[in-house]
């Protein structure tokens, strides 16, 4: 098992990628438990894999396409049932260009 | 309570019974422990209701119980399942006011089979846990003994079966999810092949290794309920290759079934080691034969796992980002927080190689494990769980600790194949012991013969 010890920008950038906010994590300990983890999963690096294909799936199952009709469907009032924040049968969402006084 | 689904449509047909006295049965034991065992995170307010509707359609037409395979069946639902106008939060504060509009294919398929739905239950938030404790709204406890963990992630659906209050819940087996509770609660628990259970309308944990199963008290009612769920689904692409299934009961002498020698050998607890070897001689004494064999790559099937599936998890949960429904990504709790960085991680470029790519490798090396040992044995048994049931708090703070919990469960789910848990044995307290039933993918008729013949064997 090799140890992996996480620095604090690769942790940041996770969250980043994540779309996660920091917030009130306590980020030293993330680390410590990620690390643990990571360190954790590293023991495949002594397993030879060569030659050895991807199990990305198990069914063996591909190309299930299905007939090109109507199936059932969510109507409109349905699909915005969950809404926080809806508007004449929309979502509404935050802007994404929205005036920045310091551009 | 009717001890099997048979007995309680044979009560009905004698008038011993009715379904609204079943349900007020379930509901009292509801009103009574809930609060205490937190085991329903929604009661349906309707059941009675409902279970009164039901009496007058039996009271006008008894073969109703001939198309209805399950009615009347008290059931609860894993509260990932969705439920129409059912509050579904997948134990999440994300999810703590999501109403869905539509059902689940299972949900909808048990819905047709007759069943009452007394409520949601509560899981490990997101299905990511062994112990239900990572549920948003707590823990719940385990009904034989409420010092300790029920087990998870599907926490909930075992103890609602061990308390009584329903006779079958659904569940989910991602890494062990259904047989773990299911062997720390005395019940049964099928995590079936991968893809012959629809996962439509069931919010998507790791969608490479999501089973859908059900617990129940015993093997009858289980087998009855996967008659009503074993089906392909046009929702779900997954289960093209899926089938009806047929419970058969019979012989099984001259079976050959192997016990993977890597899955004993690591084992400390007296007590599990001591209820598995009689089990074994049990089936010796009906007529099995036992075979050892070796799983060689048993021992890298957890790293494989907390690679593959929290890296599934990351793109799952990318989908909750507050607008079409649910709380903005600040509500995660930190379980989900844990797995979708560890996801990122590994996904990322300049670690994808070394380890999504690797793992899935070693995906394949475990695969075949199974494929070459199934060449020679029929099916397979060993121990769900490396210790029995543990107690509340003992393993949260250290999650690589809670991980190892799933160490026996987890090969199944990377190979796709189907495993039963089922109850024997208990520690000198009184734990619930057991074993799972391995077989090929497809072998559930196989494993359900025995398993029967196991539990009737005298």
């Amino acid at each position: 098992m090799t140890e992996v010890v996480l620095r604090d920008e690769e942790l940041i950038k996770l969250f980043e990628l994540s779309k996660l906010e920091v917030g009130s994590v306590d980020i030293q300990k993330m680390k410590t438990q990620l690390s643990d983890v990571l360190s954790f999963v590293s023991v495949l690096n002594d397993v030879d894999t060569s030659g050895v294909e991807d199990t990305a799936e198990v069914t063996g199952l591909s190309n299930v396409f299905s007939k090109d009709e109507g199936k059932r469907m969510m109507g409109l009032e349905d699909a915005l049932s969950g809404a926080v924040s809806k508007d004449k049968g929309y979502f509404v969402v935050k802007g994404v260009f929205v005036e920045d006084d310091n551009a | 309570m009717p001890k099997t689904i048979a007995d309680y449509h044979r009560m009905l047909l004698s008038g011993e019974t009715t379904v609204k006295a079943v349900v007020l049965e379930c509901m009292e034991k509801i009103e009574k422990d809930n609060a205490r065992l937190n085991i329903f995170l929604t009661v349906n307010d309707k059941a009675i209701e409902e279970a009164e509707k039901m009496d007058q359609l039996f009271a006008a037409d008894k073969s109703i119980l001939e198309r209805k395979p399950l009615f009347g069946v008290p059931v609860g639902h894993k509260d990932i399942f969705s439920t129409k106008g059912m509050r579904t939060t997948a134990a999440s504060k994300v999810l703590e006011e999501y109403v869905p509009s539509f059902n689940a294919t299972v949900v909808e398929k048990l819905n047709d089979a007759g069943v009452i739905i007394m409520g949601k239950l509560n899981c490990d938030a997101w299905a990511h846990g062994s112990s239900g404790e990572n549920s948003d709204f707590g823990p719940t406890l385990n009904p034989v003994d409420e010092t300790r963990v029920p087990g998870g992630s599907s926490s909930g659906s075992a103890a609602a079966v061990a308390a009584g209050m329903v006779m079958v819940s659904t569940a989910t087996d991602t890494g062990g999810s259904i047989r773990l509770p299911a062997n720390f609660t005395g019940t049964v628990g099928l995590k079936p092949t991968y893809g012959r259970v629809s996962r439509y309308g069931v919010i998507a944990m790791a969608s490479s290794l999501d089973s859908i199963g059900h617990v129940t008290r015993n093997i009858e009612d289980n087998a009855k309920v996967f008659e009503v769920t074993s089906a392909p689904d046009i929702y779900d692409a997954n289960t093209a290759d899926s089938r009806p299934f047929k419970f058969e009961q019979g012989d099984v002498a001259g079976l050959k079934i192997g016990i993977p020698s890597e899955y004993v050998k690591t084992l400390k607890d007296e007590d599990v080691l001591a209820a598995f070897n009689k089990s074994v001689e049990r089936l010796k004494n009906m007529g099995v034969e036992i075979v050892e064999v070796s799983l060689p790559y048993t021992d890298k099937a957890a790293a494989s796992y907390y690679i593959l599936q929290p890296a599934e998890v990351s793109s799952n949960l990318a989908r909750f980002d507050g607008v079409r429904f649910g709380k903005g990504r600040t509500a995660f709790g930190p379980e989900a927080v844990r797995r979708m960085l560890i996801g990122a991680y590994t996904l990322s470029s300049g670690y994808y190689d070394a380890y999504y790519k690797k793992a899935l490798k070693v995906r394949t090396l475990i695969k075949q494990d199974f494929d070459q040992v199934f060449q020679g044995v029929d099916l397979l048994v060993c121990p769900v769980s490396p210790t029995p049931p543990f107690k509340l708090g003992e393993k949260i703070s250290d999650p690589v600790s809670m991980y190892l919990s799933d160490i026996l469960t987890i090969p199944m789910n990377l190979a796709g194949i189907p495993s039963l848990a089922l109850p024997y044995g208990q520690t000198t307290e009184g734990l619930p012991l057991g074993f799972q039933i391995v077989g090929p993918r497809y072998s559930e008729e196989l494993i359900y013969k025995v398993a029967s013949a196991f539990e009737k064997h005298e």
